[in-house]
């Protein structure tokens, strides 16, 4: 066991790190920029040995707590834990916004400390949500992320950027009011805000009226951010405008913060109510297939490149939702057999997965798109043709990371899409079928439009034949994810194992009821 | 009874009023000197005057300090008018403090823009006076008097820039509105005073618990004193600046002068609030009949109408002041959700967030008033890159707008938090609803505000100073703010301690 607090360490280092950007002069950049990545730096240190940790002390339990009084007089506990479910999500956070203040040290060139102060601050946000074990608590450290994310897009970002960015703040807010709605319904019923113990409890199990409505509010909010058909028109435009680190902790990370909380909260809480809304009337299912199919066919129609992988990360969080919704159509088909807790599990692993994966694909899919903007300043599909001539290792990377969105096995998101699969043809096989037209358009726009589109055809020499190839520092910013990418595609047992170990326990609960 | 022992309790009030005094000598005695310096005309002695304010204030608030405490549930009674309690005592440290910021945050704009300073402080230590009363108030001829004295200082405050047409019609508005809305509650009040005879609070809320019969013999319905309770809350209404009685406040903020809107945003509202949770524990407790109907629907409806009225109106404000008052009244109607569940976690829930409301508005009005003095300029546009111009001012008024709306991490949410789960105690689903959805709204227009300072840049524009005595409120208001935010167990507990008295009766 550990003496000290490893998770509020790593926790608060960011935000310590804000702090301290905060002390430096505006003018002494050459000094925000070290001391930002360095903090960064430390953080995803302590993630990723948050990381192994849990690995080694067990995945299926939450390991790490602590537990302080925070506000006893409301049942408020200051209680945080990972478990093999987030704290792969802890390491990737960490990593990728290692990555991204990396990169912005070397892009972002207005208003440098600010600029820093804000990302950091959005770390803690985004770690603080995979750590609370208290509901309101896990709201706060939701909303902390919001206020920098919106400064980032608003401030940084490209031309409609404030248009995007108030309604990505709007949107994403309503759906948080109703999840704090739905919160403290929670709380009215079961007298704690701790979401161990609240999903013990089974809220409203006995009254459908109350436990539809408590269920809609929360998967709202956590469907809002995912984001879920019809909840996603805020996402486009987000991560179309946002500079391009703040666009891959947007995919990487922040998408992640809504499905986390359906795995952890919503379902949990309301499994009969998943069951109902998945199987009994498909609402959730219609809507996590017209993410999927739809999503991707509405990126087949993008000739705007950073708007193509926007929507292809629509369609991407459609196979999260179908692997929640899978394990929980298993609910009513399980009967209390023990040895259908397994396959009941594998489609939250899958979800999770993906998650993973996703997070990883796209997040090195924006580096990409940033990296080719910041060379060409368009983002027109059309403009470009051939580019493979001029920038071999960028094609390479591209490549990888296409073939990794689009599943192939090999590389890491070919897993997941087993796992949703696996889960989702044995308990939701309609959704099954029809999801696998989303596999073929996914790679219809990846190998049409972004691997044809630019790098294949004709080199226009007069406008492209100048271009750069990867720099040193934007090496350093992709290589660590290539390596994921190829390392867990081919061993991911490392990361399923841990999910798995997770929801398996996750499942155990309401499944075996 | 009427014993001279407990006119000791009044201390932090006589501060004020010798404070006032003194200055108003002194006022006939210092050479009026304005002096032209580079930053612009100078009245040399608005820092005397200025100096004696804030002893005035200060000795105010230590003696408010270390006033013998009554114990939790204890209440002594002063001149048979006040009740000195736990919650008086709360009440009246955040009443001093906001005060004192105020008298500080008014300091250079005093020196600069206003050409009878040593009038003003009087007036402004006078107008603290009124607020001590109100809020301590446990007599309905007090509550009266207190509640038009400290409108008639707001009248005159509100009047002060006598060279601009804008403020003289906001005192003009203020003063026949404020005339009228008394007048009303004068009204209710004299007919209480017909039924039961009495202008205690305590003695008249026995009489209600018997009932009223009329000399034939039938007994009075509690349904038909409704009137009563609609003029009083009418008053209330006017004085903490909810709809539908708040159409005077946008003109007063705008028109007076800054240091005066922010006192005007704060004092009045924490008073009139103290005197109305007063009113409603002692008079018209939950649990009579009367105090049923009180609340629900009457209180209950001025806090949604209040919601609305601001939050919807707040959306096409252009002039800075007006769109803080108008956040003011959709601020008020949130805490009045506090009031209409009157269960412990509700009022101090009601007291949580008045403190963070305090310390948000001290935020937002120390910018306000250093943009005014320093330049004279009130439309949110000019706020134009106030990050590059003022990066600590800019700073605080960002914090300020997000404990406003609510976020987490600021006092705001956790006052916001503590009176949904007293809402949701009560059962009060609407009212949760509400206060969610209109903290929505909110965004909208302080979204404005923050993207016109943050997000917008305009590097033709000069740095703005921050005079010295701005920064005190600045660093206060921060730390308030995020210390309620994070960590707010020790307000929680005073809170909690001064609401005790008022379920003792």
């Amino acid at each position: 066991m550990l003496a000290y607090p490893i998770l509020s360490i790593a926790l608060f280092t960011p935000l310590l790190g804000a702090l301290v950007i905060g002390l430096i002069p505006r003018e002494w950049v050459k000094v925000i920029r070290p001391v930002g990545v360095l903090f960064a730096l430390v953080a995803a240190v302590a993630t990723g040995f948050i990381y192994v940790q849990t690995a080694v002390l067990g995945s299926a339990d939450m390991q790490l707590m602590e537990s302080f009084d925070w506000i006893p007089a409301l049942d408020l506990y200051y209680t945080l834990g990972v478990d093999g479910l987030s704290a792969p999500m802890v390491a990737l956070a960490g990593l990728l916004t290692l990555l991204a203040l990396w990169y912005s040290s070397f892009t972002v060139k207005e208003r440098v400390k600010e600029y820093f102060i804000l990302f950091l601050m959005l770390e803690t946000g985004m770690l603080g949500v995979f750590m609370s074990l208290d509901m309101i608590l896990f709201y706060v450290f939701w909303e902390v992320g919001l206020v920098p994310m919106f400064l980032l897009i608003g401030v940084w970002g490209g031309q409609r950027r404030e248009y995007a960015a108030i309604k990505f703040f709007i949107y994403t807010l309503a759906g948080s009011v109703f999840g704090l709605l739905g919160i403290l319904a929670i709380y009215h019923e079961t007298g704690t805000f701790n979401i161990m113990e609240a999903a013990a409890a089974m809220p409203f199990a006995n009254d459908p009226r109350w436990a539809t409505i408590v269920f809609w509010a929360l998967f709202c909010a956590f469907a809002i951010k995912i984001p879920v058909f019809p909840f996603h028109t805020w996402l486009p435009d987000a991560h179309t405008e946002a500079p391009t680190s703040g666009s891959v902790i947007l995919a990487g990370i922040l998408l992640k913060l809504g499905s986390y909380g359906m795995i952890r909260i919503a379902l949990p809480m309301f499994p009969e109510r998943f069951y109902h809304f998945s199987v009994t009337v498909p609402i959730i299912t219609v809507m996590a297939l017209m993410s999927l199919v739809y999503g991707a066919l509405v990126c087949m129609a993008q000739w705007d490149l950073k708007r193509l992988v926007a929507y292809s990360s629509v369609a991407h969080m459609g196979y999260v939702t179908l692997g929640i919704v899978a394990t929980a159509a298993t609910l009513g088909l399980a009967g209390g057999e023990e040895s259908f807790v397994d396959a009941a599990a594998a489609g939250l692993t899958g979800a999770a997965m993906q998650q993973f994966s996703h997070g990883v694909v796209t997040g090195m899919m924006f580096f990409l798109v940033g990296m080719i903007y910041d060379r060409t300043h368009t983002r027109d599909l059309k403009a470009y043709g051939g580019l493979a001539k001029v920038m071999p290792r960028y094609y390479g990377i591209m490549l990888v990371t296409a073939f990794a969105s689009l599943g192939l096995p090999g590389l890491i998101g070919f897993w997941s899409e087993l796992f949703v699969f696996r889960a989702a043809i044995r308990t939701v096989p309609v959704a099954a079928f029809i999801s696998v037209t989303g596999m073929i358009f996914t790679a219809g726009y990846v190998l049409w439009k972004i691997v044809q589109y630019l790098f294949l055809g004709t080199l226009d020499e007069a406008k492209w034949g100048e271009l750069q190839d990867l720099r040193w520092w934007e090496e350093v910013t992709l290589w660590p994810l290539v390596i994921l990418t190829v390392a867990f595609g081919v061993y991911p047992a490392p990361v399923v194992d841990a999910f798995n170990a997770a929801v398996t326990r996750l499942v155990q609960v309401f499944v075996l009821k | 009874m009427v014993g001279l022992e407990t006119v000791g309790y009044l201390i932090p009030s006589l501060c004020l009023l010798v404070g006032a005094l003194v200055i108003m000598v002194l006022d006939l005695v210092v050479k009026h000197e304005v002096v032209v310096t580079p930053a612009g005309r100078e009245a040399r002695e608005a820092t005397i005057f200025w100096m004696v304010a804030v002893v005035a204030v200060v000795a105010a608030g230590l003696t408010s300090l270390v006033l013998p405490s009554p114990g939790p549930t204890g209440s002594v009674h002063i001149l048979a008018s006040l009740t000195y309690d736990g919650f008086t005592a709360f009440v009246w440290r955040l009443i001093l403090l906001a005060l004192a910021m105020v008298v500080l945050l008014g300091e250079s704009y005093l020196r600069h823009r206003i050409s009878q300073p040593g009038l003003y402080y009087a007036c402004l230590l006078l107008f603290g006076l009124g607020a001590l009363l109100l809020a301590s108030a446990s007599n309905t001829v007090m509550l009266l008097l207190a509640l038009d004295f400290l409108s008639l200082l707001g009248y005159i405050l509100t009047g002060f820039l006598h060279y601009d047409q804008r403020s003289a019609e906001a005192a003009v508005k203020y003063l026949v509105y404020g005339s009228a809305i008394s007048a009303m509650m004068a009204y209710g009040l004299s007919w209480l005073y017909g039924l039961t005879g009495t202008t205690d609070y305590a003695v008249t809320a026995e009489m209600m618990a018997g009932r009223f019969t009329w000399t034939a013999g039938q007994v009075i319905a509690p349904r038909t004193l409704t009137p009563i309770l609609v003029f009083l809350l009418a008053g209330f209404s006017f004085k903490i600046g909810s709809a539908p009685f708040h159409q005077w406040l946008p003109d007063a903020f705008e028109g007076a002068p800054a240091p005066v809107a922010s006192a005007l945003a704060i004092v009045p509202k924490v008073a009139g609030f103290a005197a109305l949770v007063r009113v409603t524990m002692v008079v018209l407790p939950p649990g009579t009949s009367l105090g049923e109907i009180w609340r629900w629907p009457l209180v209950a409806f001025l806090a949604v109408a209040a919601m609305l009225a601001g939050n919807l109106t707040g959306l096409w404000q252009d002039n800075i002041k007006r769109l803080m008052a108008y956040s003011g009244i959709a601020q008020v109607g949130y805490a009045l959700v506090g009031v209409a569940t009157a269960t412990e976690r509700g009022l101090s829930g009601l007291l949580l967030y008045l403190t963070a409301y305090t310390f948000a508005e001290l935020g937002v009005f120390a910018a306000i008033t250093v943009m005014s003095d320093k330049l004279d300029l009130e439309d949110v546009q000019d706020y134009r890159g106030l990050y590059h111009r003022a990066p600590m001012l800019a700073t605080v008024l960002l914090i300020g707008v997000l404990s406003l709306f609510g976020m987490p991490g600021t006092g705001g949410f956790m006052g916001k938090l503590w009176l949904l789960l007293g809402a949701l105690e009560d059962g009060r689903w609407l009212l949760l609803v509400m206060m969610t959805i209109n903290g929505v709204v909110s965004l909208s227009y302080y979204w404005k505000v923050i993207r016109t300072t943050f997000v917008h840049t305009d590097h033709r524009l000069a740095p703005v100073s921050v005079p010295a005595a701005s920064w005190l409120v600045l660093a206060a208001s921060a730390v308030g703010i995020i210390g309620i935010g994070i960590y707010p167990n020790l307000v929680l507990q005073w809170a909690e301690n001064a609401v005790q008295v008022l379920f003792a009766f």
